[in-house]
């Protein structure tokens, strides 16, 4: 067992919340400290993003590292596309020696949509033999060339779904693709299309992977009209109904903000009535403040 | 004889011509020899005295049916309605049949050179070309002349025995002559046989001018026309070179856009190596529309004529 | 095949500098076939040339042969013969041609006036698509006949991503998403239940990752 947090919160069969902050585009911790104020007491575990959009930012690991000062938990978020599988052990080394207790394993959205186009993508290993190499590290203390490891990286380890990507018919074989590989916990997109999900989640339920694996719901506060409609259009395998924009649409700008945190509460309320959602993770992307703010409305205080 | 019967069927049809010649007034093959059997009229007259029995078949009469751009204003232009295509329709598939060796305009592939790149067969807008035993083959009822197998070929590969003007070589060579003999030649004009060609027959072109700025060239369609011919044109001499090809939904040999496509690539390349993009214009002049040929002629002379020549290591 | 096409031509313009007397060389073999190096290209090339130093100002003498293929030595040497006639030798064929004629050309200087992109195939007229990385340890059989190396844009080997969108790829630009194609495959083969074993991380030593491939027939020496 893992001096994870966020585990424990999971095994006791609480409802957990985690979050998720960016790390700045320079080298100013105030800028992670702040986060971490904002946060702190709000949530089980926050994660730190891995150069989100393949636009350069403080590594996670020392993001981490700066949260978990200011006494946050914090979830170290891997991509694939920038290192390779020898820099991937390397820096679960150095979470483990710096007291970081989970790790999420993710592909990593391509260079193309960053700051960096013309990067070459690493891609040695893809999220699923990620997941596999940490679980080994961890549960056999071999690194994924054969070798021992001295003193087994103590993680928690998870992963990330996204039942609204094609093809929809793969997404739970996805899911159990994952499971086996050693996800322990999952973290989800953005949910706004909540009949979708329920649909993915029967599946899930279907073969049981509920029980082996802590599902964590995904959610995201609109923050504005433009953003919505920008999640609509432009992020592939972001699913937002138009009932949803209508929504948004139908309230002066200055409510917008307000009407996107009573979206998000709603959908918080209706995610906990569905079995097999063990938490929620809330994507405030750039908008921290609105976390205290859902956790409070949708009753998830402890 | 019982191939022939086929043909018995447009005798009727056949007396209805007057031999009243305007349908060779449209006709890029006659324009280009000026020998009457290269003409619709004479064609007809061929096939009238091989139902009378006064001409034989042979290759030669053979080969002249499949002498055809398919541009089809000879019947359009046709005093008396003889569906003149139909009846070539049906005359061709006579030779076919008989086993006459013929080839007329349509193309002809070089198997020694050919790559098998199979570009040529995708390229066909008729569906005429296709690789049956390790070799190209051309069906020489399908194929329309058009040229477009020609011209995408890497390994010029493929040839019109009689381009009537309009094969790459021939086109080089009348650019060649205008520009070495013509001390105020500008530029060139290339049509297509649809597009303007009809209307160029009844442009204004009042008389002979003595010292002509531009010369009309026609190419089966603008589709198939070489970007080497352009560079030619521009190494030999010319100020700019004009485009005219059919709207795109009108071309009958979907080359339009490829012209478009092409004279941009070329346009871009022009830019890059210093020289003004827009000595090289396409322009879309729908068929019959005379005066916006004449129009759009006028106005790109009046653009090259701004620009000047090329000169040499001074400004494009 | 391999696929090619024409570097810009300033770029080309800009590594001949000065050069008077310029050999153009194509091939008969792949950039033919995708209309990129071709005798017809090669034509085309020097004219364009022709052009770009009269602009200029500047004289130019351009000689051209095709050859066979650029990627066997027994078709250079006539080419080789010729080319002590010129300054530089501008070759349109991919680069491993390029490369061997470089090898092969002592003092003179070889430019490539191609950018080779892929291995792959013609999806239709006038379009080629990649297909192949030549990652060395093909991995076609596990996946339905599609390569998750070469049609993934993140060449995973337990795809899709979540950015799959209709059957497309997040990257945009039309490019498929090549975990639906594998899917779909796998599906129409009946295969799909291979879809859960996991594939193990990839031994990459077999491709260029490794160092230069070689190929060594002892049996055809």
């Amino acid at each position: 067992m893992s001096s994870s947090n966020l585990q424990a919160v999971l095994q006791a069969g609480k409802f957990a919340v985690t979050a998720e902050a960016g790390p700045p585009r320079g080298v100013r911790p105030e800028i992670m400290r702040d986060k971490a104020r904002i946060l702190k007491g709000w949530v089980d575990a926050c994660n730190v993003t891995d150069n989100q959009t393949s636009v350069v930012r403080m590594c996670s690991l020392a993001a981490c590292k700066i949260l978990q000062d200011e006494g946050l938990e914090t979830v170290m978020q891997m991509v694939c596309r920038d290192r390779n599988r020898i820099a991937a052990q390397s820096d679960i080394l150095g979470a483990a020696a710096l007291g970081i207790a989970n790790l999420l394993c993710l592909s990593g959205d391509h260079q193309v949509f960053g700051d960096h186009p013309q990067a070459k993508n690493v891609f040695d290993i893809d999220s699923i033999q990620l997941l596999q190499i940490a679980t080994r590290m961890r549960d056999e203390a071999k690194f994924a060339g054969g070798k021992a490891v001295d003193g087994a990286p103590n993680l928690f380890i998870g992963a990330s779904a996204n039942p609204f990507a094609d093809p929809f018919r793969i997404q739970v074989p996805r899911l159990a693709k994952k499971v086996a590989a050693g996800a322990q916990f999952i973290q989800t997109q953005s949910i706004f299309n909540l009949e979708k999900f329920k649909e993915w989640m029967q599946g899930v339920r279907d073969r049981g992977l509920h029980e082996k694996t802590a599902i964590l719901a995904g959610i995201t506060p609109i923050k504005s009209l433009k953003m919505a409609e920008y999640m609509a259009a432009n992020v592939a395998g972001m699913d937002v109904p138009e009932a949803i924009l209508e929504r948004i649409r139908g309230v002066d700008k200055k409510e917008q903000k307000q009407e996107g945190i009573k979206i998000a509460v709603e959908t918080v309320q209706q995610l906990r009535e569905i079995e097999g959602v063990r938490g929620i993770h809330i994507m405030a992307i750039e908008w921290e403040e609105a976390v205290p703010e859902i956790v409070q409305q949708a009753g998830l205080v402890q | 004889m019982t191939q022939l019967a086929k043909l018995e069927k447009w005798k009727g049809t056949l007396n209805k011509c007057i031999r009243c010649g305007y349908c060779y007034e449209h006709c890029q093959i006659y324009k280009s020899s000026r020998w009457e059997i290269d003409s619709p009229r004479g064609k007809l007259i061929l096939l009238y005295g091989l139902l009378s029995g006064e001409v034989e078949p042979s290759d030669y009469v053979a080969n002249k049916l499949f002498e055809c751009f398919h541009c089809n204003r000879c019947q359009k232009a046709c005093s008396s309605g003889v569906p003149i295509q139909d009846v070539y329709a049906d005359a061709r598939e006579f030779f076919l049949e008989s086993g006459f060796d013929v080839v007329g305009t349509t193309s002809q592939t070089d198997h020694d050179l050919c790559a098998r790149c199979l570009n040529c067969v995708r390229m066909c807008p008729h569906e005429a070309r296709s690789f049956v035993d390790g070799k190209i083959v051309t069906d020489r009822l399908k194929c329309q002349s058009c040229g477009s197998c020609l011209d995408i070929c890497s390994e010029k590969a493929v040839a019109i025995g009689r381009g009537f003007g309009t094969n790459p070589d021939e086109l080089q060579r009348s650019i060649k002559l205008f520009f070495t003999q013509n001390s105020n030649a500008k530029a060139i004009v290339f049509s297509c046989s649809w597009s303007t060609f009809p209307g160029f027959q009844t442009a204004n072109f009042d008389e002979q001018e003595a010292d002509p700025e531009t010369l009309t060239l026609v190419t089966v369609c603008s589709g198939r026309l070489n970007s080497q011919t352009v560079l030619e044109t521009l190494l030999q001499g010319a100020w700019g070179v004009l485009i005219c090809c059919c709207p795109e939904s009108d071309c009958a040999h979907g080359g339009s856009g490829r012209a478009k496509a092409r004279m941009n690539a070329l346009q871009k390349t022009l830019e890059e190596i210093g020289i003004d993009p827009r000595r090289i214009q396409v322009s879309e002049v729908a068929q019959g529309n005379t005066k916006l040929f004449s129009e759009t002629t006028k106005k790109f002379m009046d653009e090259i004529s701004d620009l000047g020549a090329l000169s040499i290591g001074g400004k494009q | 095949m391999i696929l090619a096409e024409r570097k810009p031509i300033a770029d080309i313009l800009s590594h001949l500098g000065d050069a008077r007397r310029v050999l153009l060389v194509g091939c008969h073999g792949c950039v033919t076939v995708c209309s990129a190096g071709g005798q017809k290209e090669v034509d085309l090339l020097v004219d364009v040339l022709q052009l770009a130093r009269k602009a200029q100002g500047q004289a130019i003498e351009i000689g051209k042969m095709t050859l066979e293929r650029q990627c066997d030595v027994e078709f250079l040497s006539e080419m080789l013969e010729q080319a002590k006639q010129f300054d530089v030798i501008l070759s349109l064929a991919c680069g491993a041609g390029v490369q061997l004629v470089a090898e092969r050309a002592g003092s003179l200087r070889v430019l490539p006036a191609l950018n080779t992109t892929a291995i792959g195939v013609s999806e239709q007229k006038g379009q080629w698509g990649e297909r192949c990385q030549a990652c060395g340890d093909c991995k076609l059989p596990l996946t339905g006949g599609i390569c998750p190396v070469t049609r993934c844009s993140k060449s995973l080997l337990n795809g899709p991503c979540g950015g799959s969108s209709k059957g497309l790829c997040e990257i945009g630009n039309g490019t498929p998403c090549g975990w639906q194609l594998i899917i779909d495959r796998l599906e129409v083969t009946g295969c799909l239940d291979q879809y859960e074993t996991i594939l193990e991380p990839a031994d990459w030593s077999s491709a260029r990752d490794g160092g230069p491939r070689k190929l060594v027939r002892e049996d055809l020496k």
